[in-house]
């Protein structure tokens, strides 16, 4: 049985960031503010989370679990968005599309076929493994999506130069679409290298401090690996694949 | 007719925050036939549209009104690759592509035609062109990046005589070469006008180039022709103001 943990428990782990703070003012280093701000907010965006969940939890029905797996794509949507320098045309379209094939598929393959959640819609399952599906798939997308533009943009005149010796656009910006997947799958495939031995995988301690055996939080883990390359690859080889283009006409020329 | 343009517009790319007020042309009414057997000089001072007009000949952008035909035929009916193939276009400065000067032939000929490129046969064709345009034979194994500006224009030459093109493209193609290097690539140019029969349609600023290379010329200003015919006649007796000023201009500096 898992340890209760009281507000008053939450009050002392606050002494945690007290001392850090303090750390800072001594040293100088000047990150009090964010220090301070950054244990705020992790406190609220939390405690909310957890009363949105408790109450989907306590509903345990499928409409209160899609506009909650709608507004996580959303909020991924916004941030990939967010961190692109240079924005494409239909790029809102385009990363909406790939992120949804991308977490979807992966997501049903793993609720309905390889777990076999009965009913699908259990939260207990579904959440946590849509936000860990996502999560990733969006720091992902967001990785190749900036990759493709800036090195599009960037080698224009040695794609004119492919284009001119009668490479078609896609040909003439293979290599680069090559490794905009590659940067996109670099953390995944460093994670899936080094797991366990380097870290010990955030879900995974935590269903062994929920009380789960070693062994079935091992296994569990091993899916969620798995399944977060699977969604990190369909995603930003979708991305890549409709995002370029977006950077040419159907005669293999750039648009203006 | 080599290529003709009808009534050809273009415009400035939509940029940002500019909206389309009045003077966003780049090319206003283009109306000129190229012959099919003189070399085709595009003059006029920086800025007049003279690479833009000679990007259209290959597609590499379009117009935004007007037509284009290319030996008779409208220049959008032809497949891309193939026009690619027949309007050759060698850049202003080279861009060398990734791996050997070889692998250079290599990507060009392979979207021309099917070369047996691992044949010995293909090497010595490489090797040959190299050879006819100065540039030494042995440079065939060496990274391309390593060359020296002028080699590398020599080398984006053959790269694409290397996929026999009826027609070249060049975009002042020595404006990125020292005095040296530049009247090598002109002699070049007149050695494969002569010997090989090649057609240019060639942008310079230069009007002692252009009297070099002969042929017709256009004199564009401003997005405008304001002068076409003889080279050596727009040369030696332009009848447009601008177009004697910028003779004039030009052999002044």
């Amino acid at each position: 049985m898992i340890i209760e943990l009281t507000y008053i428990d939450l009050g002392l782990g606050i002494g945690l960031v007290i001392l850090s703070i303090g750390l800072s003012i001594l040293g100088r280093i000047q990150l009090e503010k964010d220090l301070l701000i950054g244990a705020v907010r992790t406190f609220v965006q939390l405690i909310a989370v957890g009363y949105v969940l408790n109450l989907v939890f306590a509903v345990e029905q499928w409409y209160a679990i899609i506009p909650l797996l709608l507004l996580m794509i959303g909020v991924a949507i916004h941030t990939i968005i967010g961190r692109q320098t240079y924005k494409f045309k239909n790029i809102v379209p385009i990363i909406t599309i790939s992120l949804v094939i991308g977490t979807g598929s992966t997501l049903i393959l793993v609720i309905v076929v390889i777990i076999n959640v009965d009913p699908w819609y259990t939260p207990q399952y579904i959440i946590p493994i849509m936000g860990m599906i996502l999560g990733n798939s969006m720091n992902g997308v967001a990785l190749a999506a900036e990759r493709l533009s800036s090195e599009i943009i960037g080698k224009r005149q040695l794609i004119e130069t492919r284009l001119s010796l009668g490479a078609t656009s896609r040909e003439a910006v293979s290599d680069i679409v090559t490794a905009s997947v590659r940067a996109a799958m670099i953390p995944t495939i460093n994670t899936l290298m080094t797991v366990g031995i380097v870290s010990l995988p955030g879900m995974m301690t935590g269903q062994i401090l929920a009380g789960t055996s070693p062994i079935l939080a091992v296994k569990y883990q091993i899916i969620v690996m798995y399944m977060i390359t699977a969604s990190v690859m369909i995603s930003s080889v979708l991305i890549v694949y409709r995002g370029y283009k977006q950077f040419f006409t159907e005669s293999h020329q750039f648009k203006e | 007719m080599l290529f003709e343009f009808k009534h050809v517009i273009k415009k400035k790319p939509a940029n940002g925050l500019k909206s389309s007020i009045t003077d966003d042309l780049i090319l206003r009414d283009i109306n000129f036939a190229i012959a099919d057997d003189l070399p085709q000089l595009i003059l006029g001072p920086s800025g007049s549209g003279k690479t833009t007009l000679l990007r259209l000949c290959n597609r590499l952008s379009d117009p935004d009104e007007g037509e284009i035909y290319f030996k008779g035929e409208n220049i959008t009916n032809y497949d891309i690759i193939k026009l690619r193939t027949q309007v050759g276009y060698v850049a202003q400065i080279p861009v060398m592509l990734e791996g050997t000067v070889l692998d250079n032939f290599v990507y060009a000929a392979r979207h021309a035609y099917k070369p047996k490129t691992e044949k010995q046969e293909f090497k010595n064709e490489c090797a040959g062109l190299l050879q006819y345009l100065n540039v030494p034979e042995r440079y065939l194994h060496q990274p391309a990046e390593n060359l020296s500006v002028g080699e590398k224009q020599r080398v984006a030459l053959a790269r694409v005589l290397i996929r026999k093109p009826d027609v070249l493209l060049l975009d002042e193609p020595t404006s990125a070469l020292d005095p040296t290097a530049t009247a090598r690539f002109l002699d070049i140019l007149q050695k494969l006008q002569k010997e090989m029969n090649i057609k240019f349609i060639m942008v310079t600023h230069s009007i002692e180039q252009a009297e070099r290379i002969g042929g017709n010329a256009i004199v564009l200003v401003d997005g405008k022709i304001i002068e076409q015919g003889p080279v050596s006649k727009i040369i030696h007796a332009p009848e447009n103001e601008i177009s004697k000023k910028f003779v004039k201009g030009s052999l002044d500096n």
